[in-house]
C-alpha cells in the first residue's frame, strides 16, 4: 500500500474497548489498515470479531460505552484523535457517510423520502428548499430508482426493501462524501437485490471515486466489488490481502476455513461445512494464538506465544504462514 | 361512509367520535341550547319530575336539570382537555429527553422523579393538594388562580409521569434506530435530532393515550367536585350536581343524580371508544390489514 498517492483513510493500532469492573476490556487489540479514493477495502468475520465496531469508530458513532483506548485515525488531512468532537462532527458528516443493515431502520417513517434527502443535503450545502429538492431528484436518478420526482413524495413503507436500500444510498451521498462505510449492507435483502445493490455500489465507487469500506460476513459479495480483503478474528486483523490472493492462496487458517464454508454449485450433497467452537469471549483471549482453541492445525508454539501481526499483503497472523 | 368509519378505526370507534363532537358542541353552543338560565332558582317548582317543560326535571331550588346538565359539559370537558395539555406541555419534553439520554444521570433525575410523583395516587395528590390550597382563588404572584383552572393545573401535573413515561419508552425504541445514527452522521446536533426527527414517531401512543386520559380526567373532576373541593356551586358541573343530588338518592328524587351521571358515563365511554379507535388506525400492524380494503 505505499502508492505515490497517500490513502485517504489510514487506521494505526486501533484499540477498542468496552468498560468493565476492573478497567477497561479491550474487544479490539490494535487494528491497522489503509484505504484510497476509489478502492474497496472488505472487513470480514464473525460475528463479535469486531469489525463494526471498528468501523462505527471511524464516525465516532460506538454503541453502549465503548470507546475507543488508542490509536490513530486519519481521515484526509485531518488526524482523528486530535480534534474535538465537534470538528470531528463536521469531518465525518461531510466526508464520510454510512450504509446500515436494515435500510428500513435507516430511514424516518414519518417523513417522505423527499424530506429526508433535502433534509441531509440542506444540512451541509446552504441551498434552497427547491434547489435541495432538485438535487434531491438527482440522487434518486443516480442511485437508479425509476421516475425520481415521483418517488420523491413516497414514504419509506411504500418502497420495496432493495428500493429502500437505494434511497438510504442515495441518502449517504447526499453530503456528498468520499469515504462510504457500509456495514452488511445487503444483509436484509433478497439475493437477487443484494447482486443489484454491490453493482450499484461498484458502480458508484468508480463514477465518485467513493473510497469503501465493506462490512461483511459474506465472502462471496466481498469478491464481487472489492479490492482487498481484511480478515478479522478476535478484535484483530489476521491476514490482508487482495481479493484475488485471498481466494487463491489464503495464508491463515482461519480464512481458509471461512473459504471453504461457502458452498459451491459442485459440491456433493451434504451437510455444510461450518467452523467449529466459537469465537472467545470479550477479554477472555487463550493463551498464545487467539484462534488456537479452533484451529485444526494448531502445535506447541501456537499455545506458548500468539503469532506476529501481519506487517504487509500476504502475510498473516500465524506461525504455519508464509 | 366506509372511508369515515376506517378513519376512526371501526364502527365504534366512529360512535365513539360521534359521541365526542356531540358533547363538545353541546358545551360550546349552551347559551344557544339550554331551555333555562341554569342558576335560575324557581323555588315554586322544587323537585319536579320530568315533564315536558322540564325534561330532566328540576333540582331541590326548582332549577332546570337539562340547562345545568348542558351547561355542566363545559367545566368537565375544560378541566379534561385542559390537565391532558398542561401534561403533554410538560410530560412530552421531559419523556424524549430521558428516552434519548439513556444511561445517563439525566434520564435518571427524571424517571426517579416522576416515579416518586406517581407512587401516590392521583386523586389523593389532588384532593390533598386542593384541601391545603383551599377552593377560593389562589393568589400565584401577580397571577389569581380560579379553582377550576387550579384543578386543571393540578391534574395536569399528575398526568405527567404517566405520559412521560409512554413517551419515554417510545423515544428508547427509536433512538436506537439507524436513522437517528445517520442523522448524527449528517452533523445534525442532538436536540435537533430528538426534536424533529423522533418526535414525530412518538407521537402515536401519546395521541391515544390522550384521548384515554381525558375521560380520566372528566371522572377525576367528577369525583373532586363531589367531594365539594371542585367546581364551586352555584356554577353547574357534573361532579357537583351529582354531590347535591346525594341527599335524594334514597327518596324518590332519581332524576337529580341519574342525568348528570348518564353524562358523565356517555362522555367517558365517548372518549374511551375513540381512543381505542385511533389506537388501530395508528398502529401499523392494524394498518396493514386494513390497508387492502
Amino acid at each position: 500500500m505505499s502508492a505515490a498517492a497517500p490513502a485517504f483513510l489510514e487506521v494505526s493500532d486501533l484499540r477498542i474497548g468496552f468498560p468493565g469492573r476492573a478497567g477497561d476490556v479491550p474487544v479490539v487489540h490494535g487494528v491497522d489498515f489503509a484505504l484510497s479514493a476509489g478502492e474497496t477495502l472488505a472487513l470480514v468475520g464473525e460475528s463479535g470479531s469486531g469489525k463494526s465496531l471498528t468501523a462505527l469508530s471511524l464516525i465516532d458513532l460506538l454503541p453502549g460505552g465503548a470507546r475507543r483506548l488508542g490509536g490513530r485515525i486519519r481521515i484526509g488531512e485531518n488526524q482523528l484523535d486530535t480534534l474535538s468532537s465537534n470538528a470531528i462532527r463536521k469531518i465525518r458528516g461531510g466526508e464520510i457517510a454510512m450504509i446500515f443493515q436494515d435500510p428500513l431502520s435507516a430511514l424516518n417513517p414519518a417523513f417522505t423520502v423527499g424530506r429526508q434527502l433535502t433534509d441531509a443535503i440542506r444540512s451541509h450545502h446552504p441551498l434552497s428548499r427547491g434547489a435541495a429538492a432538485k438535487r434531491a431528484e438527482e440522487l434518486l436518478d443516480l442511485v437508479g430508482i425509476p421516475s425520481p420526482k415521483a418517488r420523491l413524495h413516497s414514504f419509506p413503507h411504500e418502497m420495496s426493501g432493495g428500493q429502500r436500500q437505494r434511497v438510504a444510498i442515495a441518502l449517504a451521498l447526499a453530503s456528498g462524501p468520499k469515504l462510504l462505510i457500509a456495514d452488511e449492507p445487503t444483509t436484509a435483502l433478497d439475493v437477487t437485490v443484494q447482486a443489484q445493490i454491490m453493482a450499484l455500489l461498484a458502480r458508484l465507487r468508480q463514477e465518485l471515486g467513493l473510497a469503501i469500506l465493506l462490512i461483511s460476513h459474506n465472502l462471496d459479495l466481498v469478491a464481487e466489488i472489492c479490492h482487498r480483503v481484511a480478515v478479522m478474528y478476535a478484535g484483530r486483523i489476521v491476514e490482508t490481502n487482495t481479493v484475488e490472493e485471498i481466494f487463491r492462496r489464503p495464508q491463515h487458517p482461519y480464512t481458509r476455513m471461512l473459504l471453504d464454508c461457502i458452498p459451491r454449485l459442485d459440491d456433493r450433497p451434504g451437510p455444510l461445512a461450518t467452523i467449529p467452537g466459537e469465537p472467545p469471549l470479550f477479554g477472555k483471549l487463550p493463551s498464545g494464538c487467539p484462534f488456537r482453541p479452533r484451529c485444526p492445525a494448531a502445535h506447541e508454539r501456537c499455545l506458548a506465544m500468539p503469532p506476529a501481526f501481519p506487517q504487509e499483503a500476504g502475510q498473516a497472523a500465524c506461525w504455519l504462514a508464509a | 361512509m366506509n372511508r369515515l368509519v376506517r378513519a376512526f378505526g371501526g364502527p365504534t370507534g366512529l360512535i365513539g367520535g360521534a359521541i365526542v363532537v356531540l358533547v363538545i358542541a353541546m358545551a360550546l353552543l349552551a347559551p344557544a341550547i339550554s331551555p333555562f338560565d341554569p342558576d335560575a332558582v324557581a323555588l315554586d317548582r322544587q323537585l319536579t319530575p320530568p315533564d315536558l317543560l322540564h325534561w330532566f326535571g328540576t333540582d331541590q331550588s326548582g332549577r332546570d336539570i337539562l340547562s345545568r346538565v348542558i351547561w355542566g359539559a363545559r367545566p368537565s370537558l375544560e378541566i379534561g382537555i385542559g390537565s391532558v395539555l398542561v401534561s403533554i406541555l410538560f410530560g412530552l419534553p421531559l419523556g424524549l429527553v430521558a428516552g434519548f439520554n439513556q444511561g445517563s444521570w439525566v434520564e435518571q433525575v427524571i424517571m426517579r422523579t416522576l416515579d416518586a410523583v406517581a407512587a401516590i395516587p392521583t386523586l389523593i395528590w389532588a384532593i390533598a393538594v386542593v384541601g391545603i390550597l383551599g377552593v377560593g382563588v389562589s393568589q400565584l404572584g401577580p397571577l389569581a388562580i380560579g379553582n377550576q383552572t387550579k384543578v386543571t393545573i393540578l391534574l395536569g401535573l399528575l398526568y405527567i409521569p404517566g405520559l412521560a413515561r409512554i413517551i419515554y419508552v417510545a423515544t428508547l425504541v427509536e433512538a436506537q434506530a439507524d436513522y437517528v445514527a445517520a442523522r448524527r452522521l449528517q452533523g445534525v446536533p442532538g436536540w435537533k435530532i430528538l426534536f424533529s426527527d423522533v418526535l414525530p414517531n412518538t407521537l402515536s401512543p401519546v395521541i391515544v393515550h390522550a384521548t384515554l386520559q381525558i375521560a380520566v380526567g372528566i371522572i377525576l373532576e367528577a369525583a373532586i367536585s363531589f367531594v365539594g373541593l371542585g367546581v364551586q356551586p352555584p356554577a353547574a358541573s357534573w361532579g357537583n350536581m351529582l354531590a347535591a343530588s346525594r341527599n335524594f338518592v334514597f327518596s324518590g328524587e332519581w332524576w337529580l343524580s341519574v342525568f348528570p351521571g348518564l353524562f358523565i358515563s356517555i362522555t367517558v365511554i365517548g372518549f374511551n371508544l375513540m381512543g381505542d379507535g385511533i389506537r388501530d388506525v395508528l398502529d401499523p400492524r392494524r394498518k396493514l390489514t386494513m390497508a387492502p380494503a
